[in-house]
């Protein structure tokens, strides 16, 4: 299990990880995937949160990206769910809404949810936040800067 | 010990179900303290046309997820502008479960969300009309693309828009390249619209 | 032939007509494909362009907007293989043996319950399922020396439901059997046909039921499993809302459903628990009020 976020052996770039990007539309799936995948993570979809959850049950991720207003589960109680299931409890998820509100943000984070991002998202702010969420902690983060520019 | 078969003297339980199984007695048991009551009542009531405004009503009282989503199991069946409009008022509601459920039994009611998608779309409250484009997202109408284009021309929320695009993305290029397009120009800083431009116009 | 830009030409659809088509089939069906399945998606999809006039764009219309209920039909046909033999999709089988029943048996040890196990199977067509539900108990989970089991087998075609009644098979039923199962579970009546053994096929209860008829699932109550693979993704929003309904009302509460490997609860409704068990998901139905 590991989060191969620098390796600065590798050319290949290996991935920093798996995300889950949860939306209803599949072409705001495309987005955030997208800015995912040049990130460098590897990228699985769901286009609601029920499937999600089935997703997540069955697999480990390291991020979940996801849209609140979504058919049969919507995006809150998603992150509710998984933190009362033990396989998912720790998974950072960042949710992205439309609604701008105070009480969603407040909610967003009562389900739960690490960070609450308003759409539209910028792809070099949800490129630093997932960074930010799977970086290691501070302590090895201090090893050195992502990219491989020191040597 | 082993494989059995079920025990004939079952039968007399399910009679007696069935003896509460007019309409009348169904409404009453839709009014149950016994949450699985309700539920099993929601569910009997299918195709009861007199049986619509107590649903309305029940559907409105019901605190629990799972028979709220039983009552809505037969309205849905019901797609009628009165059972729509009861459902278009949940989707400025502050549970985010409660106003899903609403959008995806509108989903499946053509006739009921077209007869109140036109108010829906001109609400001062740029989420409930993100929601009704939501509705529009999965209904089987002839209207959807009417629907799209005036909400691109003329929302004033870029989010309301973006979703709009995204629904005509799944339906045809023609009609996604012109909205994607229009979005673009109305809201030249929004990084999402244009990437749905560049999506659309590199559609064959 | 039309020669019209938007014909799928020589078999393939461009990306973005990939992505409509896939997005469709999951709204109604909750079956995903990958771009791994495009070669196959692509084939079928054409197949259906071909037979209704050729013109992409002119058939996505018609099944988009619903005005032709056949050509919706007919692609959901394209997709899906409804094939039924033997042991099909085993490790649901394994997980009833080695994770379903056990957790059952131990609940009922502990609550002193000495009530029957109840299984359904449904639709349970013509019959190798519930047989197979039967066979792996009997030769795989111990627990059955101590609990009585019922097993329940539906279907909606008294057709299907005279030939399982019947429970005798060709080779293409019986070709994952293995040799031991055969001769201890078959007796071979003539050629390549195998019948199931007497005590077996007498111990199912072969009933007739309609999944999305509420009143006729209202007597299948208490179920502990319910079988329901493979149906659900031919059924339109509503229909299938309410066959999920129905399922719910057949199980109580802790009981568990299994949908086919490649069907999924996610696009019908939320009133069941995904639930991971070690050979893959299962649905369970929670206790009204315990829900998240």
């Amino acid at each position: 299990m590991s989060t191969p976020t620098e390796n600065p052996g590798h050319d290949g770039q290996p991935s920093r990880g798996l995300a889950l990007v949860v939306d209803d539309a599949p072409t705001v799936r495309l987005y955030h995937g997208g800015v995912l995948r040049s990130a460098g993570f590897t990228v699985e979809e769901a286009a609601n949160g029920f499937e999600a959850l089935e997703m997540l049950l069955a697999q480990r991720y390291d991020l979940v990206v996801t849209d609140v207003n979504m058919p049969h589960l919507d995006g809150y109680a998603l992150v509710r769910r998984l933190r009362a299931e033990a396989l998912t409890r720790s998974v950072p998820v960042i949710t992205i809404s439309t609604e701008s509100q105070e009480s969603d943000a407040d909610a967003a984070y009562a389900s739960g949810a690490n960070l609450y991002l308003v759409k539209p998202v910028a792809p070099d702010l949800l490129t630093r936040v997932a960074d930010l969420f799977t970086s290691p902690l501070p302590a090895s983060a201090a090893a050195g800067p992502t990219t491989g520019s020191r040597s | 010990m082993g494989l059995v078969k079920k025990a004939a003297a079952e039968a007399p339980a399910e009679d007696r179900r069935d003896a509460g199984r007019d309409p009348e007695g169904l409404l009453a048991q839709l009014r149950s303290a016994d949450p699985e009551e309700r539920r099993r009542a929601a569910l009997d009531l299918a195709g009861v046309a007199e049986a619509v405004p107590a649903l309305l009503t029940a559907a409105r009282a019901e605190q629990q997820p799972t028979v709220r989503d039983a009552v809505l199991t037969t309205l849905a069946a019901h797609d009628l502008p009165e059972v729509a409009r009861e459902l278009a008022g949940w989707l400025g509601d502050d549970d985010a479960a409660r106003r899903n459920a609403a959008v995806v039994t509108l989903q499946a009611m053509p006739t009921g969300a077209a007869a109140v998608l036109d108010d829906l779309l001109v609400t001062g409250d740029a989420r409930v009309r993100t929601l009704a484009v939501m509705v529009i997202s999965a209904l089987v109408h002839p209207g959807v693309p009417d629907w799209l284009e005036a909400v691109v021309d003329a929302d004033p929320d870029e989010n309301v828009v973006a979703a709009a695009v995204d629904t005509a993305q799944q339906l045809e290029d023609d009609l996604a390249r012109q909205l994607a397009t229009a979005a673009a120009a109305r809201f030249p800083a929004n990084p999402y619209l244009q990437f749905l431009a560049t999506l659309a116009a590199g559609a064959r | 032939m039309s020669l019209a830009s938007t014909s799928a030409v020589g078999g393939r659809l461009t990306d973005a007509q990939f992505a409509r088509v896939r997005e469709w089939v999951y709204r109604r069906t909750g079956i995903q494909f990958g771009d791994n399945k495009r070669y196959f998606v692509d084939k079928r999809v054409t197949n259906c362009v071909r037979d209704n006039g050729g013109d992409f764009n002119l058939w996505f219309a018609s099944l988009r907007t619903g005005a032709n209920e056949r050509v919706a039909q007919q692609l959901v046909n394209e997709l899906t293989v409804n094939e039924t033999y033997f042991l099909r999709e085993d490790h649901q089988f394994d997980s009833l043996v080695r994770s379903v029943l056990p957790g059952i048996a131990q609940r009922r040890r502990a609550t002193g319950d000495g009530s029957p196990i109840r299984i359904l199977s449904v639709p349970c067509s013509t019959g190798e399922e519930p047989y197979s539900i039967a066979i792996r108990l009997l030769s795989d989970w111990p627990g059955i020396e101590e609990f009585d089991v019922e097993i329940v087998a539906a279907d909606i075609d008294t057709r299907v439901l005279e030939q399982a009644q019947r429970g005798e098979y060709g080779a293409r039923s019986m070709h994952r059997v293995p040799p031991a199962v055969r001769s201890e579970f078959f007796e071979r009546t003539e050629g390549e046909r195998y019948r199931v053994r007497g005590d077996v096929r007498e111990a199912i209860d072969f009933t007739l039921a309609n999944l999305t008829d509420t009143a006729q699932m209202r007597s299948f109550r208490a179920f502990d499993v319910v079988f329901c693979r493979n149906v659900l993704i031919y059924f339109d929003e509503i229909s299938s809302r309410r066959a999920a309904e129905n399922l719910f009302g057949a199980l109580r509460p802790g009981g568990f459903l299994f949908l086919g490997h490649s069907e999924s609860m996610s696009r019908i409704s939320p009133i069941f628990d995904p639930v991971r068990l070690p050979e893959g998901i299962a649905y369970q139905r929670p206790a009204i009020g315990a829900t998240a």
